[in-house]
């Protein structure tokens, strides 16, 4: 596989691109939750990774790199869900996809103690200034 | 597409320091304030009573390019294994206070023979600079990784050094020890 890129799907049809055809860049603070109803990871024409989403919840998405000096990186995409419970919005649904290979962990929620699946930064896996 | 991050190895005065990037090559501890991907001119001899050391080694990552987002959550691992050798050992440490003006300190020691040893006392200012007493590095793996605070948006240097250093002990054997494998792992919102 080569480099991942995604696309955010919004309710009313429109495709925001990482990359668009035209070159220009978004970035995943451009992408609007309220919007969102669906989170794609692409490999070329390839779609690897769909995660749909329901009005209220909010997305969560990172590359995470493991450089390991002398062997080369390894990076997977993590893509996460958190639904509105109470006044919170708790994790439902978190996967990794493995660049190299397109292997797939997924979990309810983040694994701590887990090599790649453990939280960002934040209490208890809040993204930081993103939805 | 993703930032570009890469692991420096600083050496030389803190005023004018010298950034290695050794992202893709290894780099020896010595009893020397210099990198090398093999040099043994000055290596750290074994002690007849006591431990000597390697000059401490400062690590920290690099962001060289960033469209938009965040690199942040940054960890550092070894496999958990000693693999040096017998009776030598490795510790680390990080270094405390504000992310913004994390302390390099230039490693000291004699040249050929031994660096000082890394501790809290030695390193910079000798109270804070160094943000606790350093630890067995195989301590740290990839499960229960050491966290390293820090967080950057635009290029330049991020977050806490990492400090290792090599100790060696009398039961230590001459030449050159076994290789370890240290891994940064960190988070990228970058486009």
């Amino acid at each position: 596989m080569g480099t991942l890129t995604w696309k955010a799907v919004y309710r009313d049809g429109f495709v925001l691109r990482q990359i668009d055809p035209d070159g220009q860049k978004n970035v995943y603070a451009d992408i609007d939750q309220e919007r969102l109803s669906a989170f794609e990871l692409w490999d070329g024409d390839d779609c690897k990774l769909v995660m749909p989403f329901e009005a209220g919840e909010r997305l969560i998405w990172r590359r995470r790199t493991a450089v390991i000096p002398g062997q080369g990186d390894e990076t997977v995409h993590i893509v996460g869900r958190r639904r509105p419970v109470a006044e919170f919005l708790e994790v439902s649904s978190v996967a990794c996809i493995f660049e190299a290979d397109g292997r797939i962990i997924s979990a309810d929620s983040f694994v701590p103690e887990h090599e790649w699946l453990y939280p960002p930064s934040g209490p208890q896996g809040q993204e930081v200034g993103n939805g | 597409m993703a930032a570009t991050v890469t692991i420096r190895r600083w050496t030389g005065s803190s005023g004018a320091p010298t950034k290695t990037n050794i992202t893709s090559i290894n780099t020896r501890a010595n009893a020397e304030d210099a990198h090398s991907t093999a040099g043994t001119s000055n290596s750290i001899l074994i002690p007849t009573s006591g431990t000597n050391y390697s000059f401490w080694v400062a690590t920290r990552l690099s962001v060289d390019a960033i469209t938009g987002g965040t690199v942040d959550n940054i960890r550092w691992y070894t496999d958990g294994t000693n693999s040096l050798g017998t009776g030598v050992g490795l510790n680390v440490a990080i270094t405390g206070g504000s992310v913004n003006t994390a302390t390099y300190a230039q490693a000291t020691g004699t040249t050929g023979t031994s660096g000082t040893q890394l501790t809290v006392a030695n390193y910079g200012n000798g109270t804070t600079d160094l943000a606790g007493a350093p630890a067995s590095a195989f301590t740290y793996t990839s499960g229960s990784p050491l966290t390293v605070p820090g967080s950057l948006s635009a290029t330049g240097d991020l977050g806490q050094f990492v400090v290792y250093q090599i100790t060696v002990g009398t039961t230590a054997v001459s030449g050159p020890t076994g290789s370890e494998t240290l891994t940064f792992k960190y988070d990228d919102t970058s486009s």
